[in-house]
C-alpha cells in the first residue's frame, strides 16, 4: 500500500500541476474544448485488453501462486523451526512481497475499493499489540480477520520472520545489524503463540492474494471488463477509452511520485530510521526497484517482460508510438531502467543509508532525482498526449 | 525549487485562468454568484478544477496553488494518510483507546464517498454512528449518552473493548415509476450488539457515512451573507422549500450561533473543527483543538498524560489539505442527453422541471479580501494570491438544512436541524463514485444503491421533485441520471 509512515504525498508536485493546467483547455477527462490541432485517432481495445488481462491479472495470478508456496514454507518453518526452515520462508515472503511491489503501479479497482491494499501492506505496526496478541495466545484465523490492519499482512509476517531490527536485543550480527535466523528459530521454537501468530498471517497474506487474483480473473469476478469495455453504453465506471487509459497512466505516475516523494524522500530527509517501511528484512531497495518494475510492465504491456522470455504485449509504449512520440517513448524507456539502476545504486541496508556518508547520501538523492523524472516524463510526455487522441469509444 | 519548475507553475496557472473558468471575470445575469452556469460549466472548482476521472479525481492539489501552498497542501497529504498504532510505538502512535478508523484515509478511501456495510452485514470503517439523549429539537446541542459520548467507537486498542458492533440489515420497498416500471429501495435497520456497557434504552443515534472531502476550502469561503439570501426558514416566498442555517458552537472560541457548514447536519463551522474532531472522535488522537480522549471520563479513559497526541502544525497541514484539493471538472457537459437532464434539474417544477436546483444550488462565488480571511479556519501561504479568492463555483448545495421527511429522517436533533433535516450536500463529483470508490452508494446513510434511489428516497420540502422524477418518462429519468453522472 502507499505506506503511511512516510509522506504519501499523492499530491503531485509542480511540473505535475503544469500538466494539469495544460490539459484543463481540453481533452483528458471529458475535456471537450475543440482545438485547433489535428487529432490522431486510436483504438486503445487491445492496450486495455492486454493491460487488465495479461499485466494487472498476470501480476495478482503470480503473487497469489508465490503467497501459497510462502503458506508451504511457513507450515514447514512453524512444524520445523530451524534456521534454514527461517531462511526458506524469508526467500518466500520476498518472492511474493516483489509482485505485490510491482502491483503498486496499478492501486485501483478491488484493491483500493475492497481494503485489500491495508490489509495486506499496513505500515507502521502496532508492535506493542503485536506482541500482547502472542502473549494472549489462542490465535486463530478467526482472529486474524477480526483484528486491525496494523497487526497483520507483510510488515507483520516481517517482524516474526525477521525480529525487530532496531532492537539491539535481538541482534547477533554486527555486520549488517539484522538478527539471524538462527534467532527468529530458537524464538519461534519457544512459542506456539508466536508460530501460530505467523501462520495464521500469512494464510491471510494468501487468501487476500487470492481474492485479489480473482478480482482480475476474467473467468471469475472481471474487474478488467470495466477497463476493456471503456465507453461502452452503462459503463459509467470507464466512460470513455480516454477515461481508461489515462487511469491506467496515471497509476504510473502515482508510484512513481510516492516512490520518489514519500517512499525514498520522506525517511531521507527526516533521518527517521524507524519510519522505514521493510526496514526489518533490509528489503525497502527491492520494493522501490519493484515499484518502479511495476511501471515498466505496464508502459511495456509485458508480464512477464519480454527480455524474460513473455510475449511482447500492447502497452502504453504502443499508444505514444501511434501518437508520433517516438522520441519521448524511447526516453522514456530508457529512464525506466535508469531509475531502476540508480535505485540499485543506493548502499544497503536502506535503513542506515539514510543517514550515511555524504557519497551514501548523493546515492538516494540520485535515486529520487532520477524516478521523479520518470515522474515529470510521464506528466509532460505521455498524459497531454490524451488531448491529441480521438480514441475509437 | 528551479527557475523551470517556477516557469511550469505560472504556466499552468495562466493556462488555467485562460480557459475562463472561475475568478472575477464570470458576470453577468445581475445575480450574486455571476448568474447562471458562469464561465465554462465544466470548471466546477473554478481555477482550483482538476482535469481527472480516474480514481485518483479527489486526490489532487488545487492547480492554482503557490509554490508554499503546495509545499504545505503535500505535507498535509502525508498527515492525511498517516495511519496511527496505539499509544507507546515509535512510529505514529497515539490511536485510541476506542476508535473508528485508524487514519483519515481510512474513512475517506481515495478522499471520496464510503460505503456503510461490508459483505457480512457489519457497519464498515466508513460510516460513524452519532449517538445522544434525547433532546428537544431547537438551539441545544446533542446530550452525550454516558459511558458512550456522542458518537459510537466500534473498534479499540488491544486490551480495549469497543463500545459497541453495529450490523445494518435492510429492508425492501417496493415501489413503481408512473409509467409502471417497478423499483425497489432498502430502509436500512440498525442491530447494536456487544456494547461494552448498556447503551441506555431511549437513546438517539444518527448514522453518517464519510462524505468527499475535497471542495471544503471554497465552501468554508462562501460569504454567510449569501446564505441568509438563500435561506428562507419560514418559506416566505411560498414555494415548499424553507432552507435554514444551522448555527452551531466554535468549540476553541467558544462563540456561539456560527454557520454551520459541514457534515451532514452541517454541525461544523470550520475546516479546522471538523477535521480536529475527527482526529478525537474517529481516531482517537487528541490534539490542540480537542485535547481530550473522546473516552475522556469513561469506564475506558487511558489516563494517559500525553496528550494533545499531535501537534498544531499536523492538525493545520490536515486542514490545510482538505481546504486546498482540487474540484473535479465536468464532463461530457454537451452531450445533448446530459443538457436535457440539466434542464430538467434545474428547472422549476411549475415550469415542468424537477425543481432541484432550488436546493442544489448550482452556483455560488466565494469572498475575496478581508471577508475571506476572517472565513477561512487554515492558513495560506502568501508567496501567492490566496487559491480559493473570488471563484465561481458549481458545488449543487446552499448548506442549508431541509426537511427530508420521515423516510430520511434519523429522529436526532442537533443544534438548529431537528430529526427530519439534513444538509444538502454538494453534488459535485457524484458521477466519479463509482470509479473512485467502487460503488455507488448515496445518501448520508449510504442506503441508495444508485443515484435514481437517492432521488427517490427524498421527502419532505423534496417531497414534489422526487414525485416529478418518478412521473418523468423513461427517456427523461435516464437524462436526469446521465446528467448527475456529469458532475
Amino acid at each position: 500500500m502507499i505506506p503511511r509512515a512516510f509522506a504519501p504525498a499523492r499530491t503531485a508536485l509542480l511540473l505535475a500541476t503544469a500538466a494539469i493546467g495544460l490539459s484543463a483547455c481540453g481533452g483528458g477527462s471529458g475535456g471537450g474544448d475543440s482545438s485547433s490541432e489535428a487529432l490522431t485517432s486510436f483504438d486503445a481495445a487491445a492496450l486495455l485488453e492486454n493491460t487488465a488481462d495479461q499485466v494487472i491479472y498476470g501480476i495478482y495470478q503470480n503473487m497469489a501462486e508465490q503467497a501459497n508456496e510462502m503458506e508451504a514454507a511457513v507450515q514447514t518453518l512453524v512444524a520445523t523451526p530451524t534456521a534454514a526452515n527461517v531462511e526458506q520462508a524469508r526467500e518466500q515472503w520476498r518472492d511474493t512481497r516483489k509482485f505485490w511491489e510491482r502491483s503498486e503501479a496499478f492501486l485501483y479497482g478491488p484493491v483500493t475499493s475492497n481494503g485489500y491494499d491495508p490489509r495486506i501492506d499496513s505500515w507502521p505496526l502496532d508492535v506493542s499489540a503485536m506482541e500482547s496478541f502472542i502473549a494472549q495466545g489462542n490465535i486463530t484465523q478467526a482472529t486474524i480477520d477480526s483484528a486491525d490492519n496494523n497487526v497483520r499482512g507483510f510488515h507483520t509476517a516481517e517482524y516474526l520472520l525477521w525480529n525487530d531490527s532496531n532492537d539491539a536485543n535481538n541482534v547477533d550480527d554486527p555486520q549488517n545489524g539484522q538478527d539471524t535466523a538462527a534467532n527468529v528459530a530458537a524464538k519461534l521454537a519457544s512459542s506456539a503463540d508466536r508460530r501460530d501468530y505467523l501462520l495464521q498471517v500469512v494464510i491471510d497474506i494468501r487468501q487476500t492474494a487470492e481474492k485479489l487474483a480473482d478480482a482480475w480473473d476474467p473467468s471469475k469476478d472481471n474487474f478488467g471488463d470495466l477497463l476493456k469495455t471503456a465507453g461502452a453504453q452503462g459503463n459509467t465506471t470507464f466512460s470513455s477509452q480516454s477515461s481508461a487509459v489515462e487511469q491506467v497512466i496515471i497509476g504510473m505516475r502515482a508510484i512513481a511520485n510516492e516512490v520518489g516523494t514519500g517512499k525514498i524522500a520522506d525517511p531521507f530527509n527526516t533521518g527517521d530510521s524507524l519510519s522505514v517501511e521493510s526496514k526489518h528484512s533490509f528489503n525497502s531497495r527491492a520494493d522501490f526497484k519493484n515499484n518502479i518494475r511495476g511501471i515498466k510492465h505496464i508502459y511495456l504491456g509485458d508480464f512477464p517482460f519480454q527480455s524474460d522470455g513473455g510475449a511482447d504485449g500492447v502497452g502504453v509504449t504502443d499508444y505514444v508510438q501511434a501518437l508520433g512520440a517516438t522520441t519521448a517513448d524511447q526516453a522514456f524507456k530508457t529512464q525506466i531502467d535508469f531509475a531502476i539502476d540508480q535505485i540499485d545504486e543506493i548502499d544497503q541496508p536502506f535503513r542506515d543509508s539514510i543517514n550515511g556518508t555524504p557519497a551514501q547520501k548523493q546515492e538516494i538523492q540520485n535515486a529520487i532525482d532520477a524516478v521523479l523524472r520518470l515522474r515529470d516524463m510521464i506528466n509532460n510526455d505521455v498524459l497531454p498526449l490524451l488531448n491529441k487522441t480521438d480514441f475509437a469509444q | 525549487m528551479s527557475l523551470k519548475s517556477l516557469l511550469g507553475l505560472i504556466a499552468a496557472v495562466t493556462l488555467v485562468a485562460a480557459c475562463g473558468g472561475g475568478g472575477g471575470s464570470s458576470s453577468g445575469g445581475g445575480a450574486p454568484d455571476g448568474g447562471g452556469n458562469g464561465g465554462d460549466p465544466r470548471l466546477s472548482g473554478g481555477q482550483t478544477t482538476i482535469f481527472n476521472a480516474t480514481s485518483e479525481a479527489f486526490e489532487q492539489p488545487a492547480p492554482n496553488l503557490s509554490a508554499a501552498q503546495q509545499a504545505k497542501h503535500a505535507a498535509g497529504d502525508a498527515r492525511f494518510d498517516v495511519q496511527f498504532v496505539s499509544a507507546g510505538n515509535d512510529v505514529h502512535p497515539g490511536l485510541g483507546p476506542i476508535f473508528n478508523a485508524d487514519s483519515c484515509g481510512a474513512c475517506h478511501i481515495k478522499n471520496g464517498r464510503g460505503r456503510p456495510v461490508d459483505d457480512s452485514g457489519q457497519t464498515t470503517e466508513q460510516i460513524q454512528i452519532r449517538a445522544s439523549l434525547p433532546t428537544a429539537d431547537g438551539d441545544s446541542a446533542p446530550y452525550p449518552l454516558q459511558n458512550f459520548g456522542l458518537q459510537l467507537q466500534t473498534d479499540a486498542t488491544f486490551g480495549v473493548t469497543p463500545e459497541v458492533k453495529v450490523k445494518i440489515q435492510y429492508q425492501s420497498i417496493d415501489g413503481q415509476y408512473s409509467d409502471g416500471e417497478p423499483y425497489t429501495l432498502v430502509a436500512p435497520h440498525y442491530i447494536f450488539e456487544q456494547p461494552y456497557v448498556p447503551l441506555p434504552a431511549d437513546f438517539e443515534y444518527s448514522p453518517r457515512v464519510a462524505p468527499p472531502v475535497f471542495g471544503r476550502g471554497l465552501l468554508e469561503a462562501i460569504p454567510p451573507e449569501r446564505l441568509e439570501q438563500l435561506a428562507d426558514p419560514m418559506d416566505a416566498n411560498g414555494d415548499g422549500i424553507s432552507g435554514e442555517i444551522q448555527r452551531v458552537t466554535n468549540m476553541e472560541t467558544g462563540a456561539t450561533g456560527v454557520i454551520g457548514r459541514f457534515g451532514h447536519k452541517a454541525g461544523q463551522p470550520t475546516i479546522r473543527q471538523q477535521v480536529a474532531s475527527a482526529y478525537q472522535d474517529d481516531m482517537g488522537v487528541t490534539n490542540p483543538a480537542r485535547p481530550e480522549e473522546s473516552s475522556n471520563g469513561q469506564n475506558q479513559d487511558d489516563m494517559r498524560t500525553d496528550d494533545p497526541e499531535i501537534s498544531e502544525e499536523i492538525l493545520e497541514q490536515t486542514a490545510f489539505y482538505i481546504a486546498t484539493l482540487a474540484v473535479p471538472a465536468r464532463r461530457d457537459v454537451d452531450n445533448p442527453q446530459v443538457r436535457r437532464g440539466e434542464a430538467l434539474f434545474t428547472t422549476s417544477i411549475s415550469a415542468g422541471g424537477l425543481g432541484c436546483a432550488a436546493c442544489h444550488t448550482q452556483t455560488l462565488r466565494t469572498a475575496s479580501g478581508a471577508p475571506l480571511e476572517a472565513l477561512l479556519s487554515v492558513s495560506f501561504p502568501d508567496d501567492g494570491p490566496n487559491p480559493l479568492a473570488d471563484q465561481v463555483v458549481h458545488p449543487y448545495t446552499d448548506l442549508l438544512l431541509h426537511d427530508m421527511g420521515p423516510g430520511l429522517a434519523d429522529g436526532r436533533a442537533q443544534s438548529k436541524a431537528n430529526g427530519q433535516e439534513w444538509r444538502t450536500p454538494p453534488l459535485w463529483g457524484v458521477g466519479l463514485t463509482d470509479v473512485t470508490n467502487g460503488h455507488t452508494r448515496f445518501l448520508h446513510d449510504g442506503r441508495a444503491r444508485s443515484l435514481a434511489e437517492a432521488i427517490l428516497w427524498h421527502g419532505g420540502e423534496a417531497e414534489a421533485a422526487k414525485e416529478a422524477f418518478r412521473t418523468l418518462p423513461k427517456a427523461d429519468r435516464e437524462a436526469v441520471i446521465r446528467f448527475l453522472q456529469s458532475l
